[in-house]
């Protein structure tokens, strides 16, 4: 892609992410569907959520026992999981696996319906395609995005605490009692607003490569592959700003 | 004459190909019009036109006294309410079924209780010849079936203007025949205008009050089926009796075959 292409990109997607912002008043008209929307894109994507935040947590488990032993800290094993899955694993990891799970299935939902005259049917219906369709599922994901980074905590704390208490030994006690009095309001509320903030960007990409996909076979899996690839740098880049200002 | 719709002088060119020049073309009320032409003679980019999917590059188009291009987008959609649109396939929402199909313009445009929201729905499928299906996933339809509850959709607000792109293509006979009477009973029932395109010289005879067709980017000829029928104008007689000769050429324009040739391998 030319750099000339690529600017007149960037500011396609300024355009539609404004047009969409401004048809967002159906969230509150008809929250339900806005409801159907969380379901697809949240609780469609539960068991892989689960699956990689227990799994993650059972690493951070036995890399961080076996990091901490050298000092003779295992006792912060807690809190140093706690940490690491809220302000950073949580979100991060939540919306890369977001973006393969749900931002896909979103552009290619959307791309189809374009292909098949749809929109287009919902348009000559005084129907608005980028209110109906675009809002509820760029908010469907904003719902979505921190309740899914919460559950992935969660299910790696467990993983943790799986392998660190039961496997090797660290007291339970500790785990619970350090993590409790190291972990503060505003390590969560930094998890919560980077999710918050991803789940904004991943609904504008995938709805906006969805809309913008051209209408055939290959369109539509050109604009899902797009929507990972850019999702996925998106996230990593706004990961570090965020981090970066609020350190 | 002043029709529901006009198009005045319309010129419309896609990527250096102009596919009107100096259209003008005036549809009567409460008829069942036809457009016809060969393929590739602007049928649906018209009907793109008469519902502001796109403007021409020169020239009006009017419907029920608006000049489209002055509209805003609300304005173009209350327009649009009052116009039924269908599409070649049907373009069912796939995620729904018949019912809810046919109830969506209404969920999104009225707030009606269920009961008297499921009645006007089942009443409109009925009028298609399929309550039956109300419950059927649009992928359980056949061709002719999904045209008809596109038809209860376009029904359902009922407008006063409906466009037809190519309803007849691919549809059996008795799906072809079933779906000829209910645009004729629909047109003359509910006092609507029509507007048919299609290439189906012998089904537009028996549906259409008026025919237009389309050639060369304007209007090539336009009467009643049996009057041009009985045309002696040679691109009528061509396009009525399908014959590859006349002024209608089947080949598209291309350059000499060796010139074609040399240019494509370079040598």
């Amino acid at each position: 892609m030319t750099l000339h292409k690529g600017i007149a990109r960037i500011g396609q997607f300024t355009l539609f992410a404004g047009s969409l912002l401004a048809r967002s008043g159906v969230v509150f008209k008809r929250p339900r569907l806005v409801v159907e929307q969380v379901y697809n894109c949240g609780a469609r994507s539960l068991i892989i959520i689960m699956l990689s935040g227990l799994f993650v947590g059972m690493v951070l488990g036995l890399q961080g026992y076996d990091l901490l032993r050298r000092f003779g800290s295992t006792e912060s094993l807690g809190t140093a999981v706690a940490l690491g899955l809220l302000r950073e694993l949580g979100p991060v990891v939540t919306a890369l696996l977001f973006a393969g799970r749900a931002g896909t299935s979103l552009t290619s939902e959307i791309g189809l319906m374009a292909a098949t005259d749809q929109l287009l049917a919902m348009d000559m219906m005084a129907v608005d395609p980028v209110r109906r369709v675009g809002a509820p599922r760029l908010w469907g994901s904003v719902i979505a995005m921190p309740l899914l980074a919460g559950v992935f905590a969660v299910l790696g704390l467990t993983g943790a605490h799986l392998i660190g208490v039961s496997l090797m030994g660290v007291d339970a006690g500790q785990f619970w009692s350090q993590m409790r009095a190291s972990v503060e309001m505003r390590d969560v509320l930094e998890g919560l607003l980077k999710s918050v903030l991803f789940g904004v960007v991943l609904g504008l990409i995938a709805v906006f490569e969805g809309f913008k996909s051209e209408p055939t076979p290959e369109g539509v899996g050109q604009a899902t592959t797009r929507t990972v690839v850019v999702s996925s740098i998106a996230v990593l880049a706004m990961d570090y700003l965020v981090t970066a200002i609020l350190l | 004459m002043s029709g529901i719709i006009e198009l005045r002088g319309v010129d419309y060119s896609v990527r250096g190909h102009q596919v009107f020049k100096d259209l003008s073309l005036s549809i009567a009320a409460n008829q069942v019009s036809a457009i016809m032409g060969p393929s590739g003679t602007g049928k649906t980019t018209l009907l793109k036109l008469i519902t502001g999917q796109i403007h021409p590059d020169q020239g009006e188009v009017w419907v029920e006294g608006q000049n489209l291009k002055t509209l805003t987008l609300s304005e173009l959609y209350a327009l649009r309410l009052r116009m039924g649109y269908l599409f070649q396939n049907g373009a069912l929402l796939t995620d729904l079924t018949v019912f809810e199909n046919v109830a969506f313009p209404l969920r999104e445009h009225q707030t009606l209780a269920e009961r008297p929201l499921a009645e006007a729905v089942l009443r409109t499928l009925e009028a298609v010849g399929l309550r039956g299906a109300a419950a059927l996933k649009t992928a359980e339809l056949s061709g002719g079936m999904a045209r008809r509850v596109a038809l209860a959709r376009a029904l359902i607000t009922k407008p006063k203007i409906l466009l037809y792109d190519e309803p007849f293509a691919g549809l059996d006979p008795i799906a072809l025949g079933v779906v000829l009477r209910l645009i004729r009973s629909t047109n003359d029932d509910l006092h609507i205008t029509s507007v048919v395109v299609s290439h189906d010289v012998h089904e537009i005879e028996r549906l259409a009050d008026h025919v237009a067709i389309l050639a060369d980017g304007r209007v090539a000829a336009e009467g009643s089926p049996q009057a041009l029928t009985q045309s002696d104008n040679p691109l009528i007689k061509q396009f009525l009796s399908g014959s590859p000769d006349g002024p209608v050429q089947f080949q598209y324009p291309a350059p000499a075959f060796d010139e074609q040739l040399r240019e494509w391998v370079g040598a």
